[in-house]
């Protein structure tokens, strides 16, 4: 089983929640599953049509019949497409002998029977199970889910003939003048033989149509019932999401745990590894060992009890008066140990070996370290040299580091960049080579001119110009107006600093609002541009 | 790799919060249309008999009823808290908008109308197929309506989790991987001994110490949901 493979998010479902997966998982492949079922229907269906040409409700009938033969080809398509591995057409066809040869001939007898059809076919094609074993399981998984899988059959057979009335209907809508006459026909053949008058070529095609569009889904259906049944009984959802965990956590982990590995391996269950070595395995005996079937589904994985009832049985097997729960816990115990011991004695984990070699007797035990003197002078340079280096790297990734974090909390550490005032602001020219001698008296002149937002914008520039250029004002390239008006609380006193808040919300409202104020407000921010800047500053 | 498949439709609210809407397929609409069939027959006839008494007004009577029952009352059902027909609720169904929220009265009346197109050219063809063809079974009505049919019952259960000494995980667990090993200690019971084990030794990182593995998850979980250490 590859279970990271699957290709379905694992949950358990309730029932008709597991058929409409199915039914999600027949739209997913439809491609691959309708190409199959095409490939194996047609040509059965043509030859049984053209034989019983006569009595197409026979041929029918027999189509009808042979429904797990083509059920059987879907099944492999879904089984191997859920753990991503979907086949190729000729694939499944080449694997013919392997679809079929699980007891087709019985299945073609029994289905009359089955109600949980598509539900129980994964039982016996995909995990191979014959005879009393197959019962069992059948048994078990259609514990919670038979009644689903039962619904779905008669649903889907609703379904089937919802296609045939539908297409029906849908000619009917077609023909203009429909003569519905019935006569008395003098019949003299026997009652049987009349039967199947009602059904003609015509009903033949809609029934094949209605099967090509409906077995698919009721295939998958049944199969996502099973799977769901296993994912409850098995928990694979809980083995995929700790194996994700273990994944996860191992590589910061592989040594730690190879650690406790080697502490449990020795000291103190030591006794528990004891036990005598054809100890009954806990996990029960695969019962298709030896039948056709795909290792897929086979249940390697310790069989699972049923859900409440077998645990007692379990529980009630133990000797009385002993820990149970404890007892069972040393066998599975002693299983993995023993297997543990098993797979640590592999060579790739290393071995022992005896090694004998000459020992000075008079030398003391620390003579361990002196090899390294004996390596030539060339090599402890090299090593001198490499310690330096590695000082120095780590003394500039401290400094690096320390920088960085300056600059991070002092946001606006001075850069270069910012140092030199900048020419330009908001696409404005702010230098003061660009502003005119007297800015507000040529703000007035623009203002007599009616140009009233070149006037505004005029005194906007000045003021930013005076900020920067001779206050000192550090701004950034990305700021807005009002980290403008932020920056300069720190360094304007209160009658400055709301001449600069009326200024930028004037130039704000122009600018982005497309708001011109009135001509006396400009003026009025004309008079007062001293506040801002005084007149011996500025000129 | 892709996204694993799933019936669960993924709705993101203004919230930030993701909701998934399990959206119901064909067979158990089909059923609970039957159920809701059914219950409209019985209706139908205990008024017809009602009604036969009454000469014409009592024929004005069932026809108006009748239609009344076909086309508006279920829209009512779906239109209330619930958001089901009693059909629906039997099948733990309910229908809601596309983004999840409640059903109001305008989708239901336009879903229930649009049946008629469902059900053309006859016994609802028209519906199943467009059911079939589209991630979240949405019969014409749907589309029309923007509306899902989905599984009401959010699936949250009380947490059964056989009490023991409360141990804390040796590694912090992702909330996912909380919620695995809580899920395991609840359903270890149900597996059976040997199973449960098998898939505990599965994580090795969390299993620290000589007890079993089993007991050990069990022991973390009853830290993650908070049971007092004594």
């Amino acid at each position: 089983m590859e279970l990271e493979k699957i290709a379905l998010a694992l949950r358990p479902r309730q029932g008709w929640e597991a058929v409409d997966l199915g039914f999600r998982m027949a739209m997913r492949w439809a491609r691959p599953l309708w190409a199959v079922w095409f490939t194996v229907f047609l040509p059965v269906a043509g030859v049984l049509t053209l034989a019983f040409y006569e009595q197409p409700m026979i041929a029918a009938m027999l189509v009808w019949w042979l429904k797990p033969l083509y059920d059987r080809y879907l099944l492999h398509v879904l089984s191997r497409a859920v753990f991503g591995a979907t086949p190729s057409l000729r694939d499944t066809l080449g694997a013919s002998r392997q679809i079929l040869g699980s007891a087709l001939i019985v299945s073609l007898f029994t289905r009359f029977i089955d109600i949980s059809r598509s539900f129980n076919l994964p039982v016996t094609q995909l995990e191979g199970q014959r005879g009393a074993p197959a019962r069992a399981r059948r048994r078990l998984l259609g514990l919670r889910a038979g009644a689903f899988a039962a619904g779905l059959t008669i649903v889907c057979i609703h379904f089937e003939w919802v296609v045939m009335y539908g297409l029906h209907g849908l000619s009917m809508l077609f023909e203009s003048d429909v003569q519905w006459t019935s006569e008395v026909v003098d019949d003299a053949r026997p009652w049987w033989e009349s039967l199947g008058d009602w059904w003609g070529l015509t009903e033949t095609l809609y029934y094949f149509i209605a099967i090509s569009l409906i077995e698919p889904f009721y295939v998958a259906g049944g199969f996502a019932l099973y799977l769901n049944r296993r994912v409850m009984l098995e928990a694979w959802d809980i083995e995929l999401a700790l194996k994700r965990l273990a994944t996860r956590h191992s590589t910061m982990l592989t040594l730690f745990f190879a650690l406790t590995v080697a502490v449990c391996m020795t000291a103190p269950h030591q006794a528990l590894a004891d036990e005598p070595p054809d100890a009954e395995p806990i996990a029960q005996a695969d019962p298709s060992e030896a039948a056709p079937g795909d290792t897929r589904f086979r249940t390697d994985a310790t069989i699972p009890a049923e859900d409440s009832e077998a645990t007692e049985t379990t529980v009630q097997e133990c000797a009385e008066g002993e820990d149970c729960a404890d007892q069972i816990y040393q066998s599975v115990d002693t299983e993995i140990r023993r297997e543990a011991h098993r797979i640590l004695s592999e060579p790739a984990f290393g071995s022992e070996r005896e090694v004998t070699r000459w020992k000075r007797i008079d030398a003391d035990d620390d003579d361990d370290r002196e090899p390294v003197e004996d390596a030539p002078a060339i090599f402890g340079a090299i090593a001198e040299l490499l310690r330096v280096i590695a000082y120095l790297a780590i003394a500039a990734i401290v400094v690096a580091i320390i920088y960085a974090l300056l600059r991070f909390w002092l946001g606006a550490a001075p850069s270069p960049v910012a140092s030199a005032p900048p020419a330009m602001l908001f696409g404005l020219a702010i230098n003061p080579e660009s502003l005119p001698e007297d800015v507000p008296a040529a703000a007035r002149a623009l203002l007599a001119a009616g140009q009233r937002r070149e006037a505004l914008s005029l005194l906007y520039r000045g003021a930013l110009s005076n900020l920067v250029h001779t206050r000192g004002m550090r701004i950034g390239r990305g700021a807005t107006e009002g980290d403008v008006l932020r920056l300069a609380q720190s360094i304007l006193g209160a009658k400055p600093l709301n001449y600069l808040r009326a200024l930028i919300n004037t130039w704000s409202e122009t600018a982005y609002a497309a708001r011109l104020p009135e001509i006396e407000r400009i003026d009025a921010l004309c008079s007062d541009y001293g506040l801002l800047v005084p007149a011996e500053v500025s000129a | 790799m892709l996204t694993p498949l799933d019936t669960a439709h993924r709705v993101a609210t203004p919230e930030g919060v993701e909701l998934n809407l399990r959206v119901a397929g064909p067979v158990p609409r089909a059923l609970a249309w039957l159920i809701d069939f059914g219950w409209r027959l019985a209706a139908l006839l205990v008024l017809a008999f009602a009604t036969s008494v009454m000469g014409e007004v009592g024929t004005a009577v069932f026809l108006l009823t009748w239609f009344a029952l076909e086309w508006l009352v279920p829209a009512v059902f779906e239109s209330r808290t619930r958001g089901a027909t009693p059909g629906k609720r039997a099948l733990g169904l309910m229908v809601v908008r596309d983004d999840g929220a409640p059903c109001t009265l305008g989708p239901a009346l336009t879903r229930n109308l649009l049946r008629f197109a469902d059900f053309l050219p006859l016994f609802y063809f028209g519906g199943l197929v467009a059911m079939l063809s589209n991630r979240q079974f949405k019969r014409l009505g749907d589309f029309v309506a923007g509306t899902l049919v989905v599984y009401a019952d959010p699936a949250t259960v009380a947490r059964h989790i056989p009490p023991l000494e409360p141990k804390r995980p040796p590694i912090s667990l992702k909330p996912d991987e909380a919620r695995t090993v809580l899920d395991f200690a609840e359903r270890a019971a149900a597996l059976g001994p040997a199973r449960a084990t098998e898939l505990a030794l599965i994580a090795t990182p969390l299993l620290r110490d000589h007890d079993p593995p089993t007991q050990q998850l069990t022991q973390y979980a009853n830290y993650l949901v908070g049971h007092a250490a004594d």
